[in-house]
Formats: structure tokens, sequence, C-alpha cells
């Protein structure tokens, strides 16, 4: 691992590489020096960068990238038991892996995507929006705000603005996030209050604008301008060299309309973008039978805020471009019959029919 | 005898207060990977649980109140560390040094992710 000199002038360099990273001093020989080695000093939050950001190491070592608290809270609410030692294998050997500490953001590339360092050790107050957050956020929220997919635009905010992921997304869910997925609670962020949309209601002169579109819709509804990645499947193990490996089948861009299956004073809408994730009741078979015996509590197709916003879009494009368009909707015949049970609740029974374009 | 008890009791009480510093400082001071982990059982149970789900299956997780540390830059005893920099900023040596990490996936993997 090359550190650039010009880290040495650095504040985070004067504690000395062992006061981080353990090792021994006072030795030029490697396999001496490295006795007791943390590679990744911030596996130890509390030791390495506690010892002068003690509010914000009390805040990660809870918060949601560190702990990835979705996983968790969605596998147990397909009935994992986190205190059956198969299931916690299987979580610790597929799982884990995707979380981030302190430098997986601010020093180096995500473990995940073995690692690296940035800039020669220098600690990025801001962490690199494309190599960190796209990083591990690439397919499913990067490419599509990036318009990486062929003939599907780019989000307005990157192509007129530029905008870096932390012109929405603020510092507390980069460091909190507490228990459950982004998705608890009211939208973070919020289109509407964050103050940049805050004049969209009824009666703001757009036409779509009225009570029934914005109570019955979420935004990405109509703004997301065409399909996003959806995974399929997923099935865990280790080869006969005890490799742990998964295997997903191809992914696909869809995009579907469904029930909304996070209703709530927060988010009222009936209708919200739904994406497939790559989850089966398989799972985790190689590990133990039957470990997520509650697998239909969830949806595959889960509730998703594409990134690929633009004011027009080809379902806004007429009332009909959307109402009695079977083919962007979730209908049941979308939806394998293994996870038919799973997906009840968003699947799409009624197409909202067709209306009387008048004047357009 | 009543005359050395009481200095006795001095030696003693002397003797442990050194010991509880001793350990005091080699606990804050000390890489973890160096000292033994703290044991699971020793954890609350909501504790426990963390462990048992934590990304990095980490032994040493703190599971107490997190340690209040005075942020201002004191001369810590932090051992020197010239050995370290002396390495990993010359590129030469490292490249001689370096050792490829093995391969590690599996030839079944597929997909994206």
């Amino acid at each position: 691992m090359l550190v650039d000199e010009k880290f040495l002038e650095d504040v985070h360099a004067k504690p000395g590489c062992i006061a981080c990273h353990g090792g021994t001093p006072n030795t030029d020989d490697k396999k001496e020096a490295h006795k007791g080695l943390l590679k990744k000093a911030s596996n130890e939050p509390e030791r390495a960068c506690g010892t002068c950001h003690v509010g914000v190491v009390e805040q990660v070592r809870q918060g949601l990238h560190r702990m990835i608290w979705g996983y968790q809270t969605v596998l147990k609410a397909r009935g994992a038991d986190f205190t059956d030692p198969r299931l916690v294998t299987a979580y610790q050997t597929h799982c884990t892996k995707c979380h981030a500490d302190c430098g997986d953001c601010h020093i180096s590339r995500p473990a995940a995507l073995d690692g690296g360092l940035i800039k020669g050790h220098k600690v990025k107050r801001i962490a690199s929006v494309f190599v960190t957050c796209g990083g591990c956020h690439s397919a499913r929220v990067l490419d599509e705000y990036k318009g990486a997919h062929e003939g599907i635009p780019a989000s307005v905010h990157w192509e007129k603005k530029g905008m870096p992921c932390t012109k929405c997304h603020t510092l507390e869910e980069y460091h909190a996030g507490g228990h459950g997925t982004r998705y608890t609670g009211a939208p973070a962020p919020s289109c509407t209050q964050a103050g940049c949309h805050e004049n969209v209601k009824p009666g703001d002169g757009i036409e779509q604008h009225d009570d029934t579109h914005l109570q019955g819709l979420a935004c990405q509804v109509c703004h997301a301008a065409g399909p996003y990645k959806s995974c399929f499947n997923c099935h865990t193990g280790r080869d006969d060299k005890n490799i742990p490996y998964f295997a997903t089948d191809p992914s696909a861009l869809t995009f579907k309309i469904g029930r909304n299956p996070l209703k709530s004073e927060e988010r009222p809408w009936d209708y919200v973008l739904l994406r497939h994730v790559p989850a089966t009741h398989g799972l985790f078979d190689y590990y133990g039978e039957n470990l997520l015996p509650n697998f239909d509590n969830v949806p595959t197709w889960k509730y998703t805020t594409p990134h690929n916003t633009r004011r027009n879009t080809p379902q806004n494009a007429s009332c009909n471009a959307c109402h009695g368009n079977r083919e962007i909707f979730l209908t049941e015949e979308d939806v394998t019959p293994a996870e038919r049970e799973a997906n009840r609740n968003v699947i799409v029974t009624e197409i909202p029919a067709p209306v009387e374009e008048v004047g357009r | 005898m009543q005359t050395h008890g009481w200095k006795v009791q001095v030696i003693v009480g002397l003797g442990t207060l050194i010991l509880l510093l001793i350990a005091a400082f080699w606990l804050t001071t000390m890489p973890s990977a160096a000292r033994p982990a703290p044991v699971a059982a020793a954890a609350s149970h909501s504790d426990a649980q963390a462990l048992v789900v934590h990304p990095d299956v980490q032994p040493s997780l703190h599971t107490g109140p997190s340690r209040q540390v005075d942020p201002t830059p004191t001369a810590t005893p932090y051992p020197p560390s010239d050995n370290c920099v002396k390495c990993h900023t010359d590129k030469a040596k490292l490249q001689e040094l370096a050792e490829e990490p093995e391969k590690v996936k599996s030839e079944m993997a597929s997909g994206e992710g």
C-alpha cells in the first residue's frame, strides 16, 4: 500500500501509523513490522477515528451504512432467525461485505470493491461521489442518474446541474440512519421539502399536479425517465474449494408501477415504482432448509425511487401514455407464480382506464 | 504487629493502584489487535445480537458506552512509525516486497452484484 508523502503533513498522520493501524515499531522486517496490524483501521472506528471525531463515530457505529440494517430488517421480516447459527453463517458470509466503515468512504474505495487508496491515503472530508457512493450504488443508482443505460436519459439534476449525491442526501443519511431501511419514515430526501420543489402543489400551473395525482402517485411514477435496473434471484453457497459465491440471473431494465407497499401518512401514494430485487425463497438453502420461512411477507418487487428524474417522460407525455397502458403496470402475469403471494399487495389488478384527451 | 499492619495496607493499596493505572493505560493506547478480545458473553443482550450480525464480526466491538476522549491534541505516547513510513512511501521497495493476493473468486459466481 503506497502512501503519498504529502499525507505525512496532514493532521491525520500526526499520531503515526501505529496509532490507528497497530503493527510493531522499530523493525525493518516486514513480517515482524506487521505483527498486530489492523489493515483497515476503521474496522475499529472508535480507536482510529473516534479519538478525535467522537460524536461522529458514536453515530456511525450504529449507522445504516455500517450496520446495513436494511438487510437485517428485511431478512427478519422474511423470517430470518438471527439466533440460528446457520442463518448467521449465511448472513456473515454473503451479506456483510457490503457495509461501509469510515475509511471505505473517506480514505479508500469501499472494501466491497477490493479497496485501494483513493489518493495516497488522503482523508477526504467529502467522499468521492462517483468512486465511493457510485462504487456501491452503481447499477441501481449511479448508472440511472448519469444516463448510462443506452437510450434512457440521465437525470436532469445531473445533466443540467451536475449535482453530486451530497446535494440532496444529507450527512445524517450517511452517518446515521438507525434501524429499518432507507424507506422507513418520511422520504429523505424529499423532493418537495428539501428547498427545491416546495412549490409543487395543486394550482402550481401544471395541469397534472392536482390532488388526485399528487396524492395518488409518488413523484417518480411520472418523472422517472424510463426503465431502471431490476435483478432476479440469488443463490448463495460455497464451491468445492470452500470459496463462497453467489449467482444471480441476468438483470433487466424494467419500468413497473405498482401499489404502494409502504403506504403511510408520510408516503400516502396509491402508486409507486417497483423494482425486482435479487431475493428468492431458496436464497440460503445451502446453509439450511427453510431459513426464510416467512419469505412471502415482503414483496420481491419492491418500492423504489429510480434516479433518472426528468420533467418530461414517456409516461407523462399524454394522459393515455399512462392510463390504460397495461405495459407499465405490474400485473399478475409479470410475476412468476412462485412469487405471486409475496407480491400480492403490490400487483395492480385494475389498470386505470384510458381517458378522453381533450385539446392535446 | 499492628504498627506493621497499616504499612502493609498502604503497600497493597499502592500496588493495586499502580496495576490499575497500567491496565488503563494499556487498554487505551495499545492496538486492540494486540490485546485479547472481550468475549461476547460480556455484552448485553442487544449488543450481543449486534455482535452476532455485525458486518465485520468484530470480536473487539465495544459493548459499553463509548470512551469519552478529549479531542485536544496532546503529547500522546504513540509508538514511532518511522519504519512504516520508510517502507510505505517507497514505491520501489513496496514493489519488491509485494505479494499478489490470492484470487478468491469462485468459478461458480455469476451475475451482477
